[in-house]
């Protein structure tokens, strides 16, 4: 990952987002459109809606929002909401385990 | 020199949808959004396309012809926008709530709805992953569920391939009439047009020019969760009852005093195999922050209604602000007075469903520049109306009664 230009010489069909098999060519395919922001590209593709909630996938894009002229500053980060990792409805039911607040 | 024949101010699902069925009649669209397309409510919500949560009468009527839309649109947008006819199951749970909904079922079989009541026992068979507490159920086989985020997505991509353009992270400022032409002042220059439809949900009031009739918007703020991917296990959208009962009781956005957050229950399985769980319904929320106060609300009714969610696992909740007007009814037309300025917004909790009738009709009366009687009860002049005769509800509520009543 040294050059900023993460997409260069890669084939399209590499997976970027793992957990939604998103491969680079939907990525570009976003960018191309004019998705801008990590937000913009995940609701066009559903890049970093998966198990992992773009753990993986999130600085792929960021690269490759700024070799398409956009920075990280630009690029935004994603609009974090809870939980911050997978956890049991049950936890969330006020029952046993019940830690969050 | 004008920029476009019209500019539609918002590129969420009601203005992709109006970009789309504008250009689809040779209209030259500019379409300009402050953030990206569908980033707000539309990208933020269920996909719900049932009958049986709306009020009977022409608001019902208006869901039904849209919902048919629905079914077929993935043929001329050549996409997939996950429309799946699932059916709807809306569960009670207490002897009022079944009485609400013999009522409720019965208006709706009246227009065409082919919605009936099931016992425990039918319930359990119809969807067995559900709790065997609950008291039954109405099902209605011909409604389904759409993904809120396909459809946007293909709204604006074939809006584009017919010549739309869209302008994204461009914040619209003022929206003036110069000398016949509309102006439309943003952070990247001024655009003009003939026609301007302003399709910004919440963002509406703030954009409508000086002389207009006020508008306001009360957001309901909907929460929702997440979970990881299953195998199917739901069959039918599932709704609860408690929250219709509360939507039709009140007029407006139907927000709960005796329960702030106003949770209503709601359940569907996307095409991805994500479970949503919704809703709350909280007045007053500035912002989307989700907060752990209804998250657990949430939750709570999730593992009474279907108890095998307690062990799934929730990946993440999000929220949007629906846009409802003081009466609870869309604006979908022009603005009077203002020759040339359209609205189509504020359809609250409903936007998805109602979306590509919205924006087909709003074409309609774009380019002929004819708004039929049927329409009168969407159409914005009755706030002007309402203006000029009372400033009370009484007279909002009997119009919205109307409306309910006299079937279009």
């Amino acid at each position: 990952m040294d050059s900023p230009d993460l997409g260069k010489g890669r084939p399209d069909s590499t997976v970027i987002c793992r957990c939604e098999e998103i491969t680079l060519a939907e990525i570009m395919e976003a960018i191309s459109r004019g998705a801008r922001t990590l937000d913009a590209v995940k609701r066009q593709t559903r890049a970093g809606m998966g198990m992992c909630q773009g753990r993986t996938c999130h600085q792929a894009i960021v690269r490759l929002l700024a070799a398409a002229g956009r920075g990280p500053e630009q690029a935004g980060r994603p609009s974090i909401r809870p939980p911050v990792r997978p956890v049991l409805l049950e936890a969330l039911d006020g029952g046993e385990g019940a830690s969050t607040e | 020199m004008a920029s476009a024949d019209v500019i539609v101010v918002g590129a969420g699902v009601m203005g992709c949808s109006v970009a789309y069925y504008l250009a689809r009649r040779s209209i030259r669209v500019l379409a300009i959004d402050r953030g990206s397309i569908g980033g707000e409510a539309s990208s933020a919500c269920d996909g719900y396309v049932v009958s049986q949560t709306k009020s009977p009468g022409a608001y019902l009527a208006l869901a039904l012809q849209s919902a048919d839309m629905l079914r077929s649109l993935h043929v001329e947008l050549d996409a997939d926008v996950g429309y799946r006819q699932t059916g709807s199951l809306i569960v009670m749970r207490t002897e009022s709530e079944c009485d609400f909904m013999e009522a409720h079922t019965k208006a709706l079989r009246l227009q065409g709805v082919s919605a009936a009541l099931l016992s425990r026992d039918e319930v359990r068979e119809e969807e067995p992953v559900l709790s065997g507490r609950l008291l039954g159920a109405s099902l209605c086989p011909d409604d389904g569920t759409v993904d809120p985020l396909a459809l946007t997505r293909a709204l604006y991509v074939n809006a584009t391939r017919l010549g739309a353009r869209f302008l994204q992270g461009t914040s619209v400022t003022r929206v003036t009439a110069r000398h016949g032409v509309w102006a439309v002042e943003t952070s990247g220059g001024t655009y003009e047009a003939a026609a301007v439809v302003l399709a910004a949900g919440i963002g509406l009031p703030a954009l409508m020019p000086g002389e207009g009739p006020r508008l306001s918007m009360n957001p309901l703020f909907g929460q929702l969760l997440v979970t990881e991917r299953l195998p199917k296990v739901l069959r039918h959208c599932i709704l609860d009852a408690r929250y219709i009962a509360l939507k039709h009781r009140r007029a407006g956005g139907g927000e709960d005093h005796d329960d702030p957050l106003g949770a209503g229950f709601g359940l569907e399985q996307t095409m991805h195999g994500n479970v949503l769980i919704g809703n709350t319904r909280e007045a007053g929320k500035g912002d989307r922050t989700t907060s752990i106060r209804g998250v657990r609300a949430i939750a709570r009714q999730a593992a009474e209604i279907a108890p095998f969610l307690r062990a799934v696992h929730i990946i993440r909740s999000f929220g949007g602000l629906r846009p409802y007007t003081a009466d609870g009814m869309p604006l979908v037309g022009p603005v009077e007075g203002q020759p040339g300025l359209f609205l189509c917004g504020g359809h609250g909790s409903d936007g998805i469903t109602l979306s590509p009738m919205s924006g087909k009709l709003l074409a309609e009366m774009l380019v002929s520049g004819e708004t039929p009687a049927a329409c009168s009860w969407f159409l914005p002049s009755r706030l002007s109306a309402d203006a000029r005769g009372s400033d009370g509800d009484p007279l909002r509520q009997g119009r919205k009664d109307e409306a309910i009543n006299g079937l279009a």
